[in-house]
């Protein structure tokens, strides 16, 4: 399709006069405020690019209202019939009017972002921030355009079928969500983008892993995902299905567009069939979460719900017709709530059949495996094969072994326990294995010390490799090895440890900073510098992030050390006496005469109660908390030496991460856990455990 | 000429048009009557390409004028709700319509604002409702069309007003061979300036004819005898109405007045005297004619 031949300059130049003063605005508005908070941001820490739209706000904001304004802008004067009299009686056809309107609204949104990119490139050349590169905004503005004439056509696409903006937004809200709403909440969960499959080693025993799985949603969708976590501008697959969906979307439109009946102004649909089926469709997510936690609701509870909808029916209808039609309304609401019920009850069924396929994948089926090298060392992301036959099977040993421990109480993850050789952390690894079947899979798993040094070394012999690392960080290859093999004690001075340290304060819990910041001056003043930190989740690790942006999103390299066993032992003692201030608070109001049932529900979880009263309901209540107060109880005093051998004991309820030397007195406490944990794993039989052969 | 054939409209179940058939000349002026809601403007909408027609056809000088850009060249619209650009001055609409219509004629702009004294650099929301009639007919009759279509034009206007712009039009027209359409639901708003007229009834056409014709062919007459007399006598004549008040008996003829005259003369009146219709008069009678009550049409 020749879209030259469908723009009609004339038209585009009188339709961008007639508007100007709101686009001028939105030109300006957007740009100003974006480099308003550019200037506004602590330049000194390490900032994900996504919170530069949050940071600013103004940019991730506009994406979502930016083109609804737009389309109805240019497109707005189908909900006015004397605007319609005017342009449509005009000498052009319908084709050509709307082809010009999508190719000026997409003109604007690339003005748009060219000036925001000039205006943050200003922002960058005066201040230097060494993150905030040129090409990063570059690929920010493109994405964003990308987002927004996406936004555009969408509500493009909503306006054709629609008699009024308020219809406009509700048919808008129904294109870009629905399909990713019903894949996140009946078939699976779309934030995660991971699944869980087991590897099962040459003994029968079988781990859990987390893979990447593949969930390609289209531009907005993506952005909001990427700004919960990831650290991607843009996503090429993603860009790929939001490009072809544009152009399908600009097709479907212009079909509608041609076809539409000018007439309709004013009301939803021109069928009332439509209205009452997009009415319905509104309320598919208040079904969802009624379906999700109705027997958590008492009766009248449920009927005030119920009745609240029963009322939205009604108002839907004032706002969107502006007339109510009592009969037909109560119809629509009766069978609405039956179809919608049996579809969320049908998807939720889907949903769970899929889930609980279980994945087996068999190690003796591997082919070769391949390491991703950046999870060792700087730079290359790409994964290296490794053609050491032992060190393969001495990996694959390590990551299909599961040091972690599970009780029997059918899955439960109250209460975890793990055994920790060392407080210096395993390495984290990414494996590609190729399976008999040709399919690859990538497992992250953790390899001892031993086994990192033996990868280390095999990984050192690789020329390429090393040549490859040499050529990217523009070091002497000696430099680099002493870097990669980290038996270099490299002193940071000036700037990079002011970052440095910005970076481990960034990441350090309020309490410990005070203490960690004793050490990490000792360190500073020192020769050597060997350092460690924690994040924000509690879990110790021994490295240094550093961050750089490159093809589309930040890289993290970490710069592992030793840990100092005295920063260590401060960080694990904080822990500690955070776990047991956090289990106090938790634990204070549980009463140990109390008697608890428990009732194992049909969505999966399981219900306590006591004989008086309801008392809690939780996702799975599987350990007697008063196990764990009375655990608790009696190590709180015993103190923690974190050089010897020790476990690491999560109470996923509470929220917290209690370390100890011994695990004899949690297997007297709390027996169910200690069955498990003598075998040392989690075996592939136990995968299946049925809750009702549980054993309180 | 414009052909209309068997044109349908519905919104949603109401029937607007209903088999339509209708043919309008090149060169004149057609008024197109009816009560509100008899269908009108959805017929002019159709017309300019503004709404879709259900089915049926609409053809201009034999084209058929859906998405046909070249043909809507020739058409220009003048709805009864105006749409004028906010912030916008009669030169800003105007620099609009030149940049639409080729042939549009920016002097002709100029030189009409002068006649009716409308300052081309103030901005419309100033002005007053005629005044922004005015300036959208303006813009109209600047773009050369060959074929205008005026929806309500004259409705709100005073009436020293709307004769000014009757004379604009009728001289644009005969400058021009413009094929002008025009609608109104009052009669007479249409009766001294349109040639042909048609009567459009519950979405269809329920007659047309050339103003003229009707004017010269249908009359009044006011006669008295010195007998005694009744309708009978007049029944070779064919009178369609006859009405009678003491002595003096009213009747309308249609039929040559020459013809009607003379035999007229030979019945030895006493009063003969022959009165001219008003277009109203003269559709009140049509519509007893063919079955309809005025009062029901209108």
């Amino acid at each position: 399709m020749n879209l030259i031949k469908f723009f009609k300059k004339n038209y585009a130049l009188q339709n961008m006069k007639k508007s100007k003063g709101i686009l001028a605005i939105m030109l300006i508005v957007i740009p100003v405020i974006t480099t308003f908070c550019l200037y506004a941001h602590d330049s000194s820490r390490y900032v994900n690019p996504y919170e530069i739209f949050v940071a600013g706000g103004a940019n991730f904001f506009g994406m979502i209202i930016i083109p609804f304004i737009l389309s109805n802008v240019l497109f707005g004067y189908v909900y006015k019939r004397n605007s319609i009299d005017f342009i449509n009686s005009m000498p052009i056809n319908r084709k050509n009017l709307y082809f010009t309107n999508i190719v000026v609204g997409i003109l604007y949104i690339l003005i748009l972002q060219v000036i925001t990119f000039l205006f943050a490139s200003i922002y960058i050349v005066s201040v230097g921030d060494s993150l905030f590169s040129i090409k990063l905004m570059f690929d920010i503005a493109l994405a964003m355009s990308l987002a927004y004439a996406f936004l555009y056509i969408c509500s493009t696409l909503a306006l054709t079928v629609s008699g009024n903006r308020f219809i406009q937004l509700v048919v808008l809200i129904i294109v870009l969500f629905t399909i990713p709403f019903v894949r996140m909440t009946n078939l699976g969960s779309f934030i995660q983008n991971s699944k869980s499959i087991f590897l099962v080693n040459d003994n029968g025993i079988a781990t859990e892993h987390f893979i990447d799985e593949e969930h390609v949603f289209a531009m907005p969708l993506t952005t909001f995902i990427s700004f919960v976590g990831e650290d991607r501008v843009l996503e090429p697959k993603s860009a790929l299905l939001t490009l072809g969906l544009a152009v399908l979307y600009t097709i479907i439109g212009y079909k509608l567009f041609e076809k539409r009946k000018m007439e309709n102004t004013g009301n939803s649909f021109e069928s009332e069939k439509l209205h009452l089926l997009v009415k319905g469709i509104t309320l598919y997510p208040v079904w969802v979460v009624l379906y999700q936690i109705y027997d958590e609701l008492e009766i009248p509870q449920l009927l005030l719900i119920m009745f609240v909808v029963f009322v939205y029916y009604f108002v839907y209808d004032l706002i969107t017709i502006k007339k109510i039609k009592f009969k037909t309304t109560c119809v629509a609401f009766v069978v609405t709530s039956v179809v919608l019920l049996l579809t969320t009850m049908g998807l939720t069924k889907v949903g769970e059949l899929t889930n609980e396929q279980k994945e087996y994948y068999y190690a003796n089926e591997i082919n070769s495996m391949e390491i991703r090298l950046s999870e060792l060392f700087y730079g290359n992301m790409s994964y290296g094969e490794i053609k050491d036959e032992n060190l393969n099977k001495l990996i694959l040993s390590q990551i299909t072994k599961n040091d972690y421990t599970r009780h029997g109480y059918g899955g439960s993850v109250a209460v975890d326990v793990s055994k920790v050789d060392s407080y210096v952390k395993n390495y984290s690894i990414s494996v590609k294995c190729n399976f008999n079947n040709n399919e690859d899979i990538k497992i992250s798993g953790t390899i001892d010390k031993d086994t990192y040094i033996q990868l280390l070394n095999y990984v050192l012999n690789d020329e390429e490799y090393i040549n490859g690392l040499v050529e990217e960080w523009k070091i002497s290859k000696d430099a680099m090895l002493e870097i990669v093999d980290g038996t270099s004690d490299k002193v940071f001075v000036g700037k990079e440890a002011e970052r440095i340290k910005e970076v481990i304060n960034k990441n350090l819990h309020e309490h410990l900073k005070e203490k960690i910041s004793q050490e990490l001056n000792s360190i500073e003043n020192g020769s050597n510098y060997k350092m460690d930190y924690y994040d924000y989740n509690y879990y110790a690790v021994d490295n240094i992030e550093i961050y750089e942006y490159e093809d589309f999103e930040v890289k993290n390299y970490n710069v592992s050390f030793d840990v100092r066993s005295e920063v260590a032992q401060v960080i694990y003692d904080e822990l500690n006496k955070a776990a047991l201030e956090i289990s106090e608070e938790y634990l204070k109001d549980i009463d140990g005469e109390d008697e608890f049932d428990y009732r194992y529900e049909t969505n999966g979880r399981i219900a306590r109660f006591n004989n008086d009263s309801y008392v809690e309901y939780a996702n799975i209540y599987d350990a007697d908390i008063r196990l764990i107060k009375e655990y608790i109880e009696k190590v709180k005093d015993i103190e923690f030496d974190v050089t010897k051998e020790f476990y690491q004991i999560d109470l996923y309820s509470m929220d917290c991460i209690l370390f100890v030397n011994s695990i004899e007195e949690f297997e007297r406490t709390i027996p169910g856990v200690t069955k498990d944990y003598n075998d040392d794993t989690y075996r592939y039989s136990d995968i299946n455990t049925d809750v009702n052969s549980l054993n309180y | 000429m414009i052909k209309i054939t068997d044109l349908n409209k519905t919104f949603g179940n109401k029937k607007v048009l209903e088999n339509l058939n209708c043919n309008i000349q090149t060169g004149s002026i057609y008024g197109l009557i009816g009560a509100n809601g008899a269908g009108k403007s959805t017929l002019l909408r159709i017309i300019n390409d503004v709404y879709r027609k259900d089915s049926g056809s609409v053809l201009i000088d034999g084209e058929e004028v859906q998405d046909n850009e070249k043909l809507k060249q020739r058409l220009a619209f003048l709805p009864d709700d105006l749409y004028l650009i906010q912030g916008y001055t009669l030169k800003d609409m105007a620099k609009f319509y030149e940049a639409m219509y080729e042939k549009f004629d920016m002097k002709y702009v100029e030189e009409l604002a002068g006649i009716l004294k409308l300052d081309l650099n103030t901005k419309l929301d100033s002005f007053s409702k005629g005044m922004k009639r005015q300036c959208a007919l303006i813009c109209i009759l600047a773009t050369n069309a060959d074929y205008m279509f005026f929806d309500e034009t004259f409705d709100g206007l005073d009436p020293v007003v709307r004769n000014l712009m009757k004379k604009i039009l009728a001289k644009h027209m005969a400058n021009k061979n413009t094929t002008i359409i025009m609608t109104s639901h009052n009669l007479r708003e249409l009766e001294d300036i349109c040639d042909n007229l048609g009567v459009l009834y519950k979405g269809g056409v329920l007659f047309e004819s050339d103003i003229d014709t009707l004017k010269t062919n249908m009359f009044k007459v006011q006669i008295s005898f010195k007998e005694e007399f009744n309708e009978e006598i007049f029944k070779d004549l064919n009178p369609i109405s006859y009405k009678k008040v003491g002595s003096v008996a009213t009747v309308i003829f249609k039929d040559e007045k020459e013809k009607v005259e003379e035999a007229l003369k030979k019945m030895n009146p006493v009063i003969l005297d022959f009165l001219s219709l008003t277009l109203e008069e003269i559709f009140i009678y049509e519509m007893e004619v063919i079955g309809y009550e005025f009062n029901q049409v209108f």
